[in-house]
């Protein structure tokens, strides 16, 4: 069966966004692989960048004297905010996978119940413990630190 | 069956990343609104050459940074396999697409584990 030409099966990067009336979840999908290509391009730089602590002191102020810029300092906050959704919805993606928050199989007697009613306020709690990491963490960032 | 044993191994990866993650950005970034000054010694810079060389003397973090690069390698390259392999189902591609990931994967994690042991010979220097 060909796919359907509204909403094809296959939409490659466009799909991301562009897929049709999604709920927060979907949202939060999207969300997820940006803040994880995010890190994981972070995480691959910092490997190279902490490598100067090896050649000693100098090397390493050098390099972190050069990190001192404001637009670093920013974006090390962007990495510390995504790693704090990437991880909490992480956990929330981990708990669905494992069956616990899709509850028991059971006959569909009207009002019915869905598993939606238990996963989206796992979500909501998700992101508003995500927010509250990302607001301490720059008030450590911006405010203690320097 | 291959492709289940990696993504159930993404998804331990992930957990432990979680975990190890999290005990680095508290280090890291949370260190005066947690407490956690003893991580820390020389004052709230994270990234002063003096609670570099403190942190670089603890077994333990050496150790949690050598796992942390395993599993944040393992659970970030699959996870952008997964992506690249949406773009297209040639074969072709996805064996050249694994094996290209997986040699950046192990050259990272040589260059990564040799940076810590090199720093923690380098924090030992330093401190004695």
């Amino acid at each position: 069966m060909p796919d359907s030409q509204a909403y094809p099966n296959r939409l490659g990067l466009k799909g991301w966004a562009l897929g049709g009336r999604w709920g927060p979840e979907r949202y939060l999908f999207t969300l997820h692989r940006i803040t994880g290509l995010g890190l994981l391009s972070y995480f691959l730089m910092h490997i190279l960048v902490t490598s100067s602590r090896v050649f000693g002191v100098e090397a390493w102020e050098l390099t972190m004297g050069f990190l001192s810029h404001p637009v670093f300092l920013v974006g090390e906050y962007l990495v510390f905010a995504a790693f704090a959704i990437h991880g909490l919805n992480g956990l929330r993606l981990v708990l669905i996978e494992l069956g616990l928050l899709t509850g028991r199989a059971e006959e569909p007697i009207y009002p019915y119940r869905s598993s939606l009613n238990v996963q989206r306020p796992v979500a909501v709690v998700a992101m508003i413990l995500a927010g509250i990491i990302i607001v301490l963490g720059g008030w450590e960032l911006f405010f203690l630190r320097h | 069956m291959r492709e289940r044993s990696l993504w159930t191994l993404h998804i331990a990866a992930g957990l432990a990343v979680l975990v190890l993650l999290g005990l680095h950005m508290a280090v890291m970034h949370l260190t005066a609104v947690l407490g956690l000054s003893s991580m820390n010694p020389a004052g709230h810079d994270p990234l002063a050459w003096e609670n570099v060389v403190h942190r670089g003397q603890q077994i333990l973090i050496t150790l949690s940074y050598l796992l942390l690069l395993g599993v944040a390698l393992y659970h970030g390259l699959y996870g952008l396999r997964n992506i690249l392999f949406e773009l297209t189902a040639s074969a072709e591609y996805r064996r050249f697409l694994s094996i290209a990931l997986l040699v950046v994967g192990v050259g990272m994690f040589v260059l990564g584990s040799w940076a810590a042991l090199a720093a923690r010979a380098t924090a030992l220097a330093a401190g004695s």
